[in-house]
């Protein structure tokens, strides 16, 4: 193990007291003591029966209670093959987040619920998922909420007494397993907006219980396919139930641009104002999830060699002769919206998109399954290796085998209960992982030095002297450059870690972003800046790998040897584990066939949140 | 803790622990003595057994097998969801049914030697017309009543099929890393009673592709399949093993006082017996032979996985418990045989192995891919295998064990077969409990304090398997004992030794000593002490390793011994208890397990015998 210490101790004279006070100042709020916060894992993003492509999709039987068992440790039947599952680790925390459009309409259909039963199109529907017609069931359901257009007939499915008794329903279920300090459910659903096939969708969630959330419908995409009117919304139900409620991008991979775009979506130039609002209510995105890593695209970070990761460009578009793969622009990335971010900083005075970063799943399962080895399909039907072939929406669209075995959620928080977790969100202090459960600490601040990184009070050292993920650096003190201290620990029953990079972004004189890695942290006796790719230890045959390479752990502290106050920057650590298989290589092997030539391995990593810096 | 004569070297404890769990047991197992502790299945079944096939086992031929048992992914059979063995096994013996082998596997597959015939060409149209049951009940039914379809049992059809079987026997082989063993299931079921043996040989599959392996078809007889094996080592010049299996269902024939003929036993076939059948399957999925508490009243932990369905379609009533149905009575019956003939027939070492017809073995509780893969999905357990059988047994009563446990010098066929001929092996109900027994009459209580508990055995006792005789001047013989929890596993509730004697009337007597017991446990005066807690939760079929031992190194000597009395002595190691696999499936269906059957079990494992002839 190898750390960074191209800049020890900084030389000049320490003004220790100011700058604190200072980072602290710029704070949102001021931090919980480092030591009483602990790192939970959930998912936030999981679809189940009653969402109405989930049914679809062969998820008859995963309800939101399957969910919530699942995630926490119980065996459970997979919705599909009907054997038993059971996830490795169980999560903390979990999010059951089913589309608020015609949500539990399908599994009404199919189940013939009274509720549905006067209604004509209902009826049709119910023939035709009788006859086998469930795909057909979903394109029409797809192009309908594509086109922005609805009959009366369709609209009749998402009447309010309709909405009202399905959002019920799971409302109970996510109330009867929440277990405070235990096991922490949040209210929440997927505003699935589509403009023209770019994907817009947010997750809503909110930290109230279920007598607020019963109060309200979920506002869904068939109001308004505009994030602003979502807002609006939010801004006006969470005023009159005083709750706390966020929304959180997913998949700006599929997007178009539009996700992190430059214009509102009326076209209008974003404002201040547009960014004050957006920065309210979507202090983190998920960037990682079952279709694609959004982090960023090799035609974006060309001198990033890890940039194709997970590439997913597969648009959520059934409409007849339209273009199916999704383009690759600034506002599709993350690492580019933090890059327009600091950009509209410049010109408005506030960032729009100053968010932290998730992993979640996105699965529609209803099994919150991030695991490599444990991994049961984007949908219940790509749930076996066979299904893997089944599972294609349209002639070009994506199988089982190019969806992707993650992600995970992971918060710094003092205890598990929903009010925690919904702070370690609103002050970013939240990172994402590709499903590895690596634990990451990251403080950035002006007085850090190299044996800070290995404290044993690791954290109360970096909440003391700095800020932790998510945080701000402002105005730095004279000949100084922000320092990192960086913990980085394996996933016990995961691989061992290639390297710790910090991925800084920032604007040059001209007001043009530039972005640099550095490797601050690699394996085995490696080189920090000519840092020779690790060995594979990845037998694709067997679809095994070994821990004869990689560090169980990292303990590193950087100082930006290129920084420069004038500049505004934003900083986040990337943790690559070593190459083990893809889920799909399992699949092969199981199949005995070969594996997929230039996806037979991953490397799965870590994202932390932003540090910003402000001149 | 302890009873008196029962020492426990706590910091050795310690030690070793932390030397296992470093070091992994098969390791351990090289560095502490001679011989390494490999796992394995002898008794597996995949697609090319008939029923397998029948019961919904498509597609897990001996390739999938070989594979799953190798750790690499596979496709089950009855979801279609790829499944993967926690950890592989060190060897396997596919032991696919002599009768039929491979026949509807071809048949259905279109194999024109098979389909084309008049019989072939009927079951695939009434295959077509969904009647695949009739044709399951018709085949199995014509098997069972001897009277096979000559098409399908030609010579030239048998020899086809096993020359596939060893050629894959061979080509997954891998010397010292993984080690397939050329066997076959013989299948006879006279009546309904089950004297099935699995047969073992040490040979190359090249080699043993000579010959077609012996069915009951040819002969029901043991006798007969004996004198087949020994036609057939000679002119091969090698040796075989049968390894009988599922005693509880044999109707008492399986441990009988007679032969075949209804004639009482002979020096003659007690040494042809012992010739042949050296080891008992004594644990698998068709439940545990062990003891019943009707043989063993006093046994606590009798009562373990009782099964007691009879095999036959037609068969009334549960299967009978007598003292020719169970290993404990069995091994008892021998040390009378032996007072009259001079020669014990059941004289044999115990294992475990599946019996699984999914390809998939059934050590892993929470991997456990049913008896049959019609039983491979929890929402088809209550079907029935058969409505016409009055003790109809379904899903829920399968045991998801055993395993096979060798102390083997190297891990290869010479060297497992030389093992199981030694009876240097033991039985588990699929944990991986490290267990080493060694009797002598020299041990002291310092051996204990042993580096290498395996060096001090062999030198001043005997391993599992092995004998004892005429005993010193005023001497009890002694047992060094260490087990080690499974890793993966639960911890240990007990060590126990169950020794069975003749008494001085010559009447077979038992006693089950408390060795070990853990979680600060005393034992009262008549060696007895409380259940274990019990830290499984029902609602979610989880445990905790809160109570319990990781490992027990100890030193026993029978405070009983009578040394002109006839004994054996095996060791019974029992987990804390855990969730039974149906457990989890009630769980993951939401619905209530069966009362009828146990939620929660004490996995164990049982070392083979150690004898004491005056």
């Amino acid at each position: 193990m190898i750390e960074a210490s191209r800049f020890p101790a900084v030389t000049s004279a320490f003004k220790r007291v100011s700058p604190l006070c200072l980072a602290i100042g710029l704070c949102s709020s001021l931090p919980a003591l480092a030591d009483d916060k602990q790192l939970y894992w959930g998912d936030t993003h999981l679809h189940s029966s009653y969402s109405f492509d989930a049914y679809l999709f062969r998820n008859r039987t995963a309800d939101p209670d399957t969910s919530y068992r699942y995630a926490k440790g119980y065996p459970v039947i997979h919705p599909l093959h009907r054997g038993r599952v059971q996830i490795e680790t169980p999560l903390d925390f979990l999010v059951v987040s089913d589309h608020a459009e015609m949500m539990g309409v399908v599994r009404g259909l199919d189940r013939g619920d009274k509720i549905l039963a006067d209604i004509p199109l209902a009826q049709k529907y119910m023939t035709w998922m009788k006859e086998g017609r469930a795909r057909e069931v979903f394109a029409e359901l797809v192009a309908g909420a594509n086109s922005g257009e609805r009959s009366a007939e369709m609209q009749a499915l998402s009447s309010p007494k309709v909405r009202k008794t399905m959002w019920s329903e799971i409302v109970d279920a996510t109330e009867r397993h929440n277990e405070p300090g235990k096991f922490t459910t949040l209210v929440g659903w997927e505003w699935s907006s589509m403009n023209q096939g770019a994907n817009l969708h947010r997750i809503v969630l909110t930290s109230a219980g279920a007598d607020k959330a019963k109060q309200f419908i979920p506002y869904s995409s068939l109001e308004s396919w505009k994030a602003e009117d979502l807002w609006n919304w939010m801004a006006e139900t969470s005023k009159d139930l005083s709750i706390d409620m966020i929304s959180i991008p997913h998949n700006p991979n599929i997007s178009k641009g539009e996700m992190f775009n430059n214009v509102d979506s009326d076209g209008r130039p974003l404002s201040a104002e547009y960014a004050r609002t957006r920065m309210r209510f979507e202090p983190i995105i998920e960037m990682t999830q079952i279709k694609g890593d959004s982090e960023t695209h090799p035609l974006l970070s060309p001198n990033d060699e890890f940039a194709d990761f997970e590439t997913y460009r597969f648009l959520i578009e059934t409409r007849p002769g339209v273009e199916t793969t999704a383009p690759v622009n600034t506002g599709s990335y993350m690492r580019s919206a933090l890059q327009r971010g600091l950009q509209l900083e410049n010109e408005l005075g506030v960032n729009p998109y100053k968010f932290g970063v998730i992993g979640s799943t996105d699965a529609h399962s209803g099994l919150a399954s991030a695991e490599e080895n444990n991994f049961h399909g984007k949908m219940a039907l790509d749930g076996t290796p066979n299904g893997k072939n089944a599972m294609r929406v349209g002639k070009k669209g994506a199988t089982g085998w190019d969806m992707s075995a993650q992600g995970l959620a992971a918060v710094w928080a003092p205890e598990n209960t929903r009010d925690a977790i919904m702070a370690a969100f609103q002050r970013r202090e939240v990172y994402a992982t590709t499903g590895p459960r690596i634990r990451l600490q990251l403080f950035a601040g002006w007085d850090f030095r190299s044996k800070d990184a290995h404290s044993k009070t690791f954290s109360d050292v970096g909440q003391r002297k700095g800020v932790p993920m998510g945080g701000d650096l402002a105005q730095a003190p004279k000949n100084k450059a922000p320092g990192f201290i960086v913990r980085a620990v394996k996933d016990p029953k995961s691989a061992n870690l290639d390297r710790v990079q910090m991925v800084k972004s920032y604007l040059d004189a001209k007001g043009n972003p530039q972005e640099k890695i550095y490797n601050i942290a690699v394996s085995d006796g490696r080189s920090l800046t000519n840092t020779e790719a690790l060995p594979s230890t990845v037998d694709a045959e067997r679809a095994s790998y070994t821990h004869s390479v990689g560090a169980k752990e990292f303990s590193s502290f950087w100082q930006d040897p290129d920084f420069n106050p004038m500049h505004r920057a934003v900083y986040y650590v990337r943790v690559l584990e070593i190459a083990t298989p893809r889920h799909t290589t399992f699949d092969k092997v199981a199949l005995g066939q070969a594996a997929e030539p230039n996806r037979t391995s991953i490397q799965e990593r870590a994202y932390s949140s932003p540090v910003w810096y402000t001149p | 803790m302890l009873s008196k004569k029962c020492f426990i070297n706590k910091h050795h404890k310690t030690k070793a622990l932390a030397v296992a769990f470093l070091a992994g047991f098969s390791t351990l197992g090289v560095a502490e003595g001679e011989t390494q502790l490999l796992w394995g299945d002898t008794h597996l079944h995949t697609s090319f057994s008939p029923d397998a096939y029948f019961l919904g086992n498509r597609s897990v031929d001996p390739h999938g097998a070989y594979r799953y048992a190798q750790g690499l992914p596979i496709v089950n059979a009855a979801t279609g969801a790829r499944v993967r063995i926690d950890r592989p096994l060190d060897f396997l013996l596919i032991a696919d049914h002599a009768e039929m082998m491979g026949v509807p596997y071809r048949l259905f597959r279109g194999d024109p030697e098979l389909a084309g015939t008049k019989t072939g060409q009927r079951f695939i149209k009434m295959v077509k017309e969904g009647r695949g049951a009739d044709v399951f009940a018709e085949f199995l039914g014509d098997i069972n009543a001897k009277r096979a379809t000559p098409e399908f049992n030609s010579d030239r059809i048998r020899h086809s099929i096993w020359q596939e079987t060893t050629r894959l026997a061979d080509q997954y082989y891998q010397p010292g890393k993984f080690t397939t063993l050329v066997g076959w299931e013989w299948t006879s079921t006279p009546g309904g009673r089950n004297l099935h043996r699995v047969v073992m040989s040490p040979l190359s599959g090249k080699l043993a592709s000579g010959f077609i392996p012996f069915s009951a078809l040819d002969d029901e007889t043991p006798e007969g399949l004996w004198g087949w094996l020994d036609k057939t080592s000679k002119q091969y010049q090698t040796d075989f093993i049968s390894i009988p299996h599922n005693s509880n269902i044999s109707g008492g024939l399986m441990f009988d006082t007679v032969d075949s003929e209804g004639r009482p036993l002979t020096a003659d076939y007690a040494r042809s017996r012992m010739r042949w059948e050296p080891v008992v399957e004594a644990t698998q999925i068709k439940g545990d032979s062990e003891t019943h508490p009707l043989l063993s009243p006093s046994d606590e932990f009798a009562d373990f996985e009782t099964y007691r369905h009879l095999l036959s379609a037609t068969a009334e009533g549960l299967a009978p418990v007598t003292a020719g149905d169970y290993i404990r009575s069995a091994l008892l019956r021998g040390l009378s045989f032996e007072q009259s003939l001079g020669v014990n027939p059941y004289k044999f070492a115990l294992i475990g192995s599946s019996d699984a017809h999914t390809g998939q073995g059934a050590a892993e509780e929470h991997n456990f891919a049913g008896k049959v893969s019609i039983y491979g999905k929890p929402e088809s357990y209550d079907r029935p295998v058969s409505s016409t059988n009055t003790t109809t047994v379904n899903g829920w009563d399968f045991s998801a064990s055993g395993l096979a446990a060798v102390w083997a010098k190297d891990n290869t066929r010479e060297e497992i077969f030389a093992a199981f001929k030694r009876k240097e092996v033991y039985a588990t109900t699929g944990t991986r409990i490290a267990l080493r027994v060694y009797a002598g009459w020299d041990f002291d209580r310092s051996d204990r304090d042993a580096k290498e508990i395996a060096a001090v055995g062999y030198r001043k006792g005997i391993p599992m398997g092995g004998d004892l005789s005429a005993a010193p001047e005023g001497k009890s013989p002694s047992f060094l004992i260490q087990a080690v929890r499974d890793p993966e596993g639960a911890k240990l509730d007990r060590v126990q030794v169950v020794k069975g004697y003749l008494d001085e009337s010559g009447k077979a007597r038992e006693d089950v000593y408390n060795v070990a017991v853990s979680s600060e446990r005393q034992l009262d005066k008549q060696g007895k002490t409380s259940k274990v807690a019990n830290t499984v939760d029902i609602a979610q079929a989880s445990y905790q390793n809160s109570v319990g031992e990781d490992e027990f190194v100890l030193l026993w000597s029978d405070p009983d011994f009578k040394a002109e009395q006839r004994a054996f002595y095996y060791v019974r190691v029992l987990e804390i208890p855990t969730p039974r696999h149906t457990l989890m499936d009630a769980v993951a269906m939401g619905k209530d397990h069966p009362q009828r059957l146990a939620s929660t079990i004490q996995e164990r494992a049982y070392s083979s015998p150690i004898w004491y002839t005056p």
